[in-house]
């Protein structure tokens, strides 16, 4: 990376505590029926009513935890990129069930309207009077990273300060019935949604962890790569989605475990590396240095170091 | 770094591939002959609708899974601006669109809604814009970055955008970056209850416009770096120059009236590569027909261009609106336009707005060194490009 990048704020709406308890790991949730289900906030402390109305979840997880970070910050953003791996499957669904539940309602607008990815980014932007640039990026599997690459290279540019970026998505019933169904002969996972933002910024006063490094690569060259990095950052621990066949002395701390499966899961994984970072989890202590992998099914990987 | 376009890919209305599309443009015939009765039996509006059906296309491809219409589109227009290199580079791949797999998705919903039949797996595995992209990976080069954008109508601008950000960083020889969508229900149906569709042939520009027509297809760019390019003895089509992605902050459906957005998105990209607004010599305009965005967009051309605005015209008459697409195949126009040296002209335009921007209207043989391309979508989502002759 050509600049060093600061996170300097963290925001993350889960199935555990993590928006408004500090202690969050205290107090842990568990799954129910093979669900995490989000740990909701009382938006109408942060949103404004009109806006809450028309907004689905998804967006007020978003915007709600875009808001929290820009607040801590006071600082203006030079772009917004969130990513959705799911988008906005609820409004999408509502609309599909206006269409062909055989009812002869009139189709639903507002429903249409909130049913695009780029509601996130843009609904962000519009919230907050943002000009700047405005992207929203999905994928099914590493919809994070690829927003952070989006990130990372706009920082390269000399305009670019500060960026929100962040990632979301959310479960309907019938959604979490589809995937289970889909998933009937591999191993039963946890199904989970949230949140989560981020503020990166090329200042360190006041961040709150350092983003050391970041790279997509084959993923056959992961074992290698984590070897060199391990090494070079001294990390303390390893956060994956699942479990990792390699083998490496570094403790490998699933979470997954604590947010449940869905494309934006790993944005809560950062989150979490960056909370271990700056409080006393008892669970995963101590930690000065710690390695993110994300893998799609394209056989690319993403590695991130994150560290004090 | 410098960004070249080296070759272009397109499916449209108006055709599969660049030689029928750049042949019906000249020849001002536009492709909304379809009726999207065909795909909705409750509405009867003009879409521009592509020829080849799905099994068509995937028996081009060889395709061995029930792949979603906007994937297939995708392949075709990827499939015609690949070349010798792209097995042998550094390649990323960037895709827009907006509707995924929908078109297929619709099949299963029509069954699962009502409960009255099972649904198959097979219609909705493919449902995401994610797989929109990813599906059609395995019928391409080696690729090592894959991502997808929905940034609304104007996504593959965007992910154009990205492409040239990530060869500009280094990271990528090459990129094919572009969009796809295909027709389905659920945009029929949703433009149809924001009562945005015109009942008849769109008329962009147009004072007595009454809305957008929608239509279906890809486009693509292969982009490459100058280093790539001048390495091995290349000869790209014209060079990426400059773009700008901005936001207009205002409204979730709707421009501001003076079109901040769209000025701002047109305005930085000048800006950028420091040439001024005289120096353009066509503007492929989003131009959709509707009768906000046409305002608002005309506005915004004033504020950067003043009264002297430049040749213009939109192309949305002879596609159709293609949502995630439509930034890819107005690249591709502009590109053709470069090459041809000519502007395609405007359809269905008889009286100006009172903003009183006066398209082309017939086609004309120009100099065109530079080309500005917009696409603006909901959401506020405003991007411009700006390609230049070699």
């Amino acid at each position: 990376m050509k600049h060093k990048i600061y996170i300097c704020s963290s925001s993350c709406i889960s199935a555990q505590e993590t928006f408004a308890n500090p202690e969050w790991h205290n107090n842990l949730h568990n799954p129910e029926n093979n669900l995490y289900h989000c740990v909701e906030p009382d938006y109408k402390d942060i949103l404004d009513a009109g806006v809450l109305r028309r907004m689905n979840r998804v967006q007020k997880f978003n915007l709600c935890a875009a808001l929290t970070c820009l607040q801590r910050v006071n600082k203006s953003v030079d772009a917004i990129i969130i990513a959705t791996g799911w988008g906005c499957i609820d409004s999408t669904y509502k609309f599909l069930e206006r269409l062909f539940d055989q009812k002869g309602l009139p189709a639903n607008p507002a429903a249409f309207i909130q049913s695009t990815h780029n509601t996130m980014a843009a609904q962000t932007a519009i919230y907050i009077k943002n000009n700047a640039y405005n992207n929203t990026v999905t994928d099914n599997q590493s919809p994070f990273e690829l927003a952070l690459d989006n990130a990372l290279i706009c920082m390269q540019d000399n305009d670019y300060q500060n960026i929100l970026v962040g990632a979301c998505d959310e479960i309907i019933p019938q959604l979490a019935d589809f995937l289970n169904k889909i998933s009937k002969f591999g191993k039963q996972e946890i199904i989970g949604e949230g949140g989560t933002c981020f503020i990166l910024s090329k200042e360190k006063e006041n961040s709150i962890a350092e983003i050391k490094y970041f790279s997509s690569m084959p993923v056959d060259n992961v074992p290698e790569i984590i070897n060199n990095l391990s090494e070079k950052y001294s990390v303390d621990y390893i956060f994956t989605a699942q479990k990792e066949k390699f083998s490496t002395s570094i403790p490998l701390i699933l979470y997954t475990d604590y947010f449940g499966n869905f494309p934006a899961s790993s944005a809560c994984g950062l989150w979490l590396a960056v909370d271990c970072l700056n409080s006393d989890n008892p669970a995963i202590s101590h930690a000065q240095n710690i390695l993110l992998i994300s893998k799609n099914k394209q056989g690319i990987a993403f590695i991130t170091v994150v560290g004090k | 770094m410098r960004v070249f376009i080296v070759d272009i890919g397109i499916i449209s209305a108006l055709g599969a591939g660049t030689e029928n599309n750049l042949c019906q443009l000249l020849a001002m015939r536009h492709g909304l002959n379809g009726k999207s009765s065909s795909i909705d039996p409750d509405t009867g509006y003009y879409v521009g609708k592509v020829a080849l059906t799905d099994e068509e296309l995937s028996d081009m491809f060889k395709v061995r899974t029930k792949l979603s219409r906007t994937s297939l589109l995708s392949l075709y227009a990827v499939n015609e601006c690949l070349n010798d290199f792209c097995s042998d580079c550094n390649l990323g791949f960037i895709s827009g669109t907006t509707v995924g797999g929908m078109a297929s998705s619709e099949n299963f919903f029509r069954k699962y809604i009502p409960c009255t039949e099972n649904p198959k797996v097979e219609d909705i595995i493919y449902h995401t814009c994610g797989s929109a992209t990813t599906s059609i990976v395995p019928y391409l080069p080696k690729l090592n970055y894959i991502s997808t954008i929905n940034t609304a109508c104007s996504s593959a601008a965007n992910a154009i955008i990205f492409g040239a950000q990530k060869i500009k960083s280094g990271q990528l020889d090459a990129v094919i970056a572009g969009g796809s969508d295909s027709l389905c229900r659920f945009t029929l149906n949703g433009f149809q209850s924001l009562m945005i569709l015109d009942e008849n042939h769109c008329k962009p520009l147009d004072l007595n416009r009454s809305g957008l027509n929608l239509g279906e297809g890809a486009g693509y760019l292969l982009l490459m770096s100058g280093d790539f390019v001048e390495k091995h003895g290349i000869s790209p089509l014209c060079e990426l120059k400059s773009y700008a992605n901005t936001n207009d902050a205002f409204h979730a459906t709707a421009l501001s009236d003076d079109g901040n957005g769209p000025y701002l998105s047109m305005k930085q990209t000048l800006d950028k590569a420091n040439i001024a607004s005289a120096e353009i010599d066509y503007i492929n305009i989003h131009g959709t027909g509707t009768i906000n965005n046409d305002l608002a967009e005309s506005a915004a051309i004033l504020r950067v261009f003043g009264e002297k605005y430049p040749s213009l015209s939109s192309t949305k008459a002879y596609t159709g609106h293609t949502l995630g697409a439509s930034g890819g195949i107005e690249a591709v126009f502009s590109v053709l336009a470069i090459e041809e040296q000519k502007v395609f002209p405007n359809l269905n335009f008889t009286a100006p707005m009172p903003t009183g921007i006066i398209p082309v209207l017939k086609p004309e043989k120009q100099k065109i060194k530079y080309v500005l391309s917009n696409s603006f979508g909901f959401g506020g989502n405003c991007s411009s490009l700006l390609f230049s002759k070699i």
